[in-house]
């Protein structure tokens, strides 16, 4: 009997410390090289989607307008659109693989251990193409993708600002007040 | 348009509610309201007497309120002095008013009403009223309203009815006289020198002559009496913020609804027997509960008017139809032209949106150019809280204003003038349709 029990922990051992050394090895530099191209194609979709989605959102949320007070306000709906859009897109590239994981949804591309790859060297390519962070993993840069998806966001919102005040030139309460007879 | 003439302050206080009662749509025809007092016009009268005015002049169909004072010599600060002439200190011993009213009545001060003494109405002189002013058009209603237990309305009802008689007989006008008379409604204020029994004997002076003095009466409404509720403490009518009656019996209440009923009843016949000419059951036709669920609304619509910033708003947005709707966009446009006509060019009126929410905000809670307290002071304080959504205002119903329409351009001197006139449209509308 306490062969058995014997033979059984020398096997547990041998497993474990077989998972522990391959643990150890890391992803190789090929993988990461792939997962952080993978990253960052993810991130400059997350820009276009953050410019899009403010300008898009800071105009037709005047579409509430009837109905609640913040989306009867230009300056106020651009506002909450922008932040809105800048919360959205930096939850779901920066917050989720850090509370959730690698490896599903939008991420399903890259594998659970490019967290491992901050640490080697694999040549990253950096953000737009090496001019911010070459060399350094994009997934380690987040102060900088932080700032890029909030000025992605703002330059969205600004531009339906000015798209709505042109509206507001031509066809707004003054422009109406204007063409009208007395 | 039917005529309420309103005696002394009990006529002014009815006057004062039934004209918030006009102001939030609950009454749906416009009036003609003659004030006749000794006593000063109520500061809520004067408030929304103003604010008609500045509306009348646009061309709204509004209540006109005329007021007149009577008797009020500005030399003379009692009977005394009105009969003699004299300064009481420089009169000598006797003069020939002493044989009709005592040293008391002659002493009173006419300047704040004739304190429960309608003798003293006798001393009143009407010369200063101007007959076309109480004079009612053909085929309409004048309701004369006032206390019988006070001064100026015991001393003057009989009068002025007489007065109103005259004049459809000299006119030959056809016009239905009625009244609200109110009886004893109020436990009287020793601290000012009127006790109960000088209000009953006043009671009991006009019912014992109104047979005779009122036959000219189509029918009347007495509201008070011994048997009925009466209030404690008489609210100050120069106060702000003047609280509602809680209770479909509270005097003022009960005249409102005698008021209106007897203002818009156009079925009720001439009875011969003049006792049969009293109005007993008066339709509820003013429910209390209804009219404050639309004075709370009305008052939110006009507060978040103003502190939502509507117009400030409506100024900037792009999808301006869509959210503000033409009706009320076309009210601001239009007295926006008006505003770039008077100042010369456009460029100078630029502000105009801001003039008009800086305008609707005086003309709500007073201060700025404006005199007055603002008309927010007219109504009570009301606690009750609900959501007012932009699609409001979209879906009121706003005037419309012809492009072509001729407009008076000596009404408008400045830019100013016109966002001042354009707030009181935009306010009363608010009010009265925002329910």
């Amino acid at each position: 009997m306490q062969t058995y029990r014997g033979r059984i922990a020398i096997g547990v051992f041998v497993v474990v410390a077989c998972w522990s050394v391959a643990a150890q090895e890391g992803p190789r530099k090929t993988e990461c090289r792939q997962w952080d191209e993978a990253y960052l194609t993810l991130f400059e979709t997350f820009i276009a989607i953050a410019f899009a989605s403010s300008t898009a959102l800071a105009l037709s949320t005047g579409l509430l307008g009837r109905r609640y007070w913040w989306a009867a306000s230009p300056a106020r709906r651009t506002c909450i659109s922008t932040v809105g859009t800048f919360g959205t897109v930096a939850f779901s590239l920066e917050a989720w693989p850090r509370l959730i994981g690698f490896g599903s949804v939008w991420f399903s591309g890259i594998g659970p251990q490019y967290f491992d790859c901050q640490e080697r060297a694999f040549n990253a390519t950096g953000l737009f193409d090496g001019v911010i962070g070459a060399n350094v993993p994009a997934l380690a840069q987040w102060p900088a993708i932080t700032a890029i998806l909030l000025a992605s966001a703002l330059a969205g919102g600004t531009l339906a600002f000015v798209a709505g005040r042109l509206i507001v030139k031509f066809s707004g309460l003054a422009a109406k007040a204007k063409a009208g007879a007395l | 348009m039917n005529k309420i003439v309103c005696l002394g302050g009990t006529g002014q206080m009815l006057l004062h509610y039934y004209l918030q009662l006009y102001l939030i749509g609950a009454v749906e025809t416009p009036f003609e309201a003659v004030v006749i007092d000794t006593d000063e016009i109520i500061p809520s009268i004067g408030e929304m007497s103003a604010f008609f005015d500045r509306l009348s002049s646009n061309g709204t169909q509004v209540p006109s309120i005329r007021t007149i004072q009577v008797g009020a010599d500005g030399a003379a600060a009692s009977a005394y002095e009105l009969l003699t002439a004299i300064h009481r200190e420089q009169a000598p011993p006797l003069v020939p008013a002493q044989a009709f009213f005592d040293t008391d009545t002659l002493e009173q001060d006419l300047t704040n009403g004739l304190f429960a003494r309608p003798a003293l109405s006798a001393v009143v002189s009407f010369d200063e009223l101007d007959v076309s002013v109480i004079t009612p058009e053909p085929a309409s209603t004048v309701v004369v309203a006032g206390s019988i237990i006070g001064g100026t309305g015991g001393g003057l009802i009989e009068p002025v009815i007489n007065l109103i008689h005259r004049l459809l007989e000299a006119n030959r006008i056809t016009a239905a006289v009625r009244a609200v008379l109110f009886g004893e409604y109020f436990q009287p204020d020793h601290g000012r020198g009127i006790d109960l029994r000088r209000l009953q004997s006043n009671q009991l002076f006009v019912l014992r002559t109104a047979k005779e003095a009122l036959q000219e009466l189509h029918s009347f409404a007495i509201i008070g009496g011994p048997q009925s509720p009466k209030i404690a403490n008489l609210p100050d009518k120069n106060a702000p913020n003047i609280v509602w009656p809680d209770d479909e019996a509270a005097p003022f209440w009960q005249g409102v609804q005698a008021l209106h009923h007897l203002l818009t009843d156009q079925i009720r016949p001439r009875n011969t027997d003049f006792r049969r000419r009293e109005v007993t059951a008066i339709p509820n036709g003013l429910n209390l509960k209804h009219c404050q669920q639309r004075l709370s609304n009305a008052l939110h619509v006009e507060e978040t008017l103003i502190n939502r910033e509507v117009v400030s708003r409506m100024a900037a947005e792009p999808w301006l139809r869509y959210i503000w709707g033409s009706g009320v966009t076309d009210l601001v446009c239009h007295y926006w032209r008006i505003a770039a006509k008077v100042a010369g060019e456009w460029d100078r009126v630029t502000d105009f949106p801001a003039l008009l929410q800086n305008a609707l905000e005086t003309t709500w809670r007073g201060g700025g150019s404006t005199k007055g307290r603002g008309l927010s002071t007219v109504f009570p304080t009301v606690a009750a809280r609900h959501t007012v959504r932009p699609r409001t205002f979209r879906r009121l119903q706003w005037p419309v204003h012809d492009h072509g329409a001729q407009w008076d351009r000596s009404l408008f001197d400045s830019a100013s003038t016109a966002a001042a006139r354009c707030a009181a449209e935009v306010s009363f509308h608010a009010l009265r349709k925002g329910n």
